[in-house]
């Protein structure tokens, strides 16, 4: 891969000067401080969970013919059971993909980098998410995002099992080379 | 004694949710601003020094152009011995520099960048949302702070989307938060805390992606200011295909021609995958 622009110049017979930027890893969201972000955006009510929607696409789902009587029986029961809250979460309705400098950082201390929807389904990069990201929806979810952030940082101060993890974990060294 | 704890948490948590509301319009006055006037990656001069402004305005002592980064700043409030820090983003980029990431990871459009150098700069990433919540969050926090032991700080961090755009700054090549982690700044941090916006009006946890890119400047040994004509173009750019094809790992990519046929060619690849980063280092 380190050669592909080699190898392409010397092939065409000209010189070739490389840059290579600082690579995103892949992020990593602290287990325990998403755990408590998850639990204050379930109050705040931005869990999707709570929406109708889940609700119809459950339905439609064991309603089908091929789910087992057993199955669609037991969901009538025990609905949280066969259906737990978190079971749409991660499925949007838009592919959304991306890459962050932030994943450097959640690389070396605890961190979470959680998405808070602004309303429609504009893709990030798109000129209409420009738009949607100044609308009194999205200065709204802003607000949410914050005091689910201010409560995630007072649970890390209050609770003293996880005040203590933070503590520990702070074993921060610095990080350099990555163009190496 | 437990249900105590708990009244005062839940006592707590309303303070700091009163104390965000009460500044609501300030904070959304902020974002807005910040979103109408966008600037580029390592550029955002007016948005840190809007953001700096109201933190200093709320009792923060500013650091502003940490670790060498003009446009950086670290902003704390409180003495705890339990340091939080809200990460702000405020870096503008045009929309749909992106190519079509719906069809990752197969090979995607080749695009020219002097086409597409009229689209217009905006927060297509939704940044100033992410500066909004990181200064609501601590301004929120800072009359506890002292009172739970916790030290809160604001890291204005620039450049975000460096990986992404078209025409990066010359002579930059890691983002903000790398550059600021290299550094030193997060030394002492315990915690880092974000919020991204996204479609829907969800809240969610998403992985993301393992980017890298390279940039390379192709130049011909005895032509005109080593520049290549249009023959060498055609021929350097079946070859970059070629050899991208031959590989296992399919990046998105995008080529760059400047106009005239002296000048030289200008080529990013921009990698998806996971596993790329440990290639890199190995």
């Amino acid at each position: 891969m380190r050669h592909c622009f080699g190898e392409a110049a010397s092939e065409a017979g000209v010189a070739v000067e490389v840059d290579t930027y600082a690579p995103y890893p892949e992020l990593r969201n602290d287990p325990r401080l998403r755990a408590c972000y998850r639990r204050h955006a379930q109050a705040l009510g931005r869990l999707r969970a709570k929406d109708v929607r889940i609700q119809e696409e459950l339905c439609s789902i064991f309603a089908d013919a091929r789910v087992p009587l057993w199955a669609r029986l037991l969901n009538r029961l025990l609905p949280r059971l066969v259906s737990p809250p978190d079971l749409f979460l991660e499925k949007l309705p838009v592919k959304f993909m991306g890459a962050t400098d932030f994943a450097s950082v959640s690389q070396l201390i605890p961190a979470i980098h959680p998405f808070i929807g602004i309303g429609g389904l504009a893709a990030p990069h798109s000129l209409e998410f420009a738009v949607q990201a100044d609308s009194e929806e999205a200065y709204r979810a802003m607000l949410d995002g914050a005091v689910a952030l201010a409560w995630t940082a007072l649970d890390a101060a209050t609770d003293p099992a996880l005040r203590a993890y933070l503590l520990q974990a702070a074993s921060f060294s610095r990080k350099r080379g990555w163009h190496t | 004694m437990k249900t105590r704890a708990q009244d005062k948490t839940t006592r707590a948590k309303e303070q700091v949710r009163g104390a965000i509301e009460a500044q609501r319009d300030r904070f959304v006055g902020l974002a807005h601003a910040i979103h109408a006037h966008p600037e580029l990656a390592f550029a955002e001069e007016q948005a840190a020094a809007r953001i700096t402004e109201v933190l200093a305005a709320e009792g923060f002592a500013v650091r502003t152009g940490a670790c060498g980064l003009p446009t950086a700043f670290v902003a704390s409030v409180g003495h705890g011995p339990l340091h939080m820090a809200f990460c702000a983003e405020y870096d503008a980029l045009p929309p749909s520099i992106m190519v079509d990431r719906s069809k990752a990871p197969e090979l995607m459009e080749v695009w020219l960048t002097p086409e597409r150098q009229d689209v217009p700069l905006r927060h297509a990433c939704g940044h100033h949302l992410i500066a909004g919540a990181a200064v609501a969050a601590a301004t929120g926090l800072r009359d506890l702070a002292d009172e739970v032991g916790l030290t809160v700080s604001v890291f204005g961090t620039p450049a975000e989307e460096l990986l992404g755009l078209p025409n990066p700054p010359p002579g930059r090549l890691a983002a903000g938060k790398i550059t600021l982690l290299e550094a030193g700044a997060f030394e002492g941090i315990h915690a880092a805390l974000m919020v991204h916006p996204a479609p829907t009006p969800w809240s969610f946890f998403l992985p993301t992606q393992v980017y890298l890119r390279q940039r390379a400047q192709f130049s011909r040994a005895g032509a005109a200011g080593g520049g290549l004509g249009e023959a060498w173009l055609r021929l350097l750019e079946a070859t970059l295909r070629r050899t991208m094809r031959s590989l296992q790992q399919v990046p998105v990519h995008y080529m760059a021609r400047p106009e005239g046929e002296t000048a030289g060619a200008q080529a990013d690849l921009l990698w998806i995958a996971p596993s790329l980063v440990q290639g890199l280092r190995a």
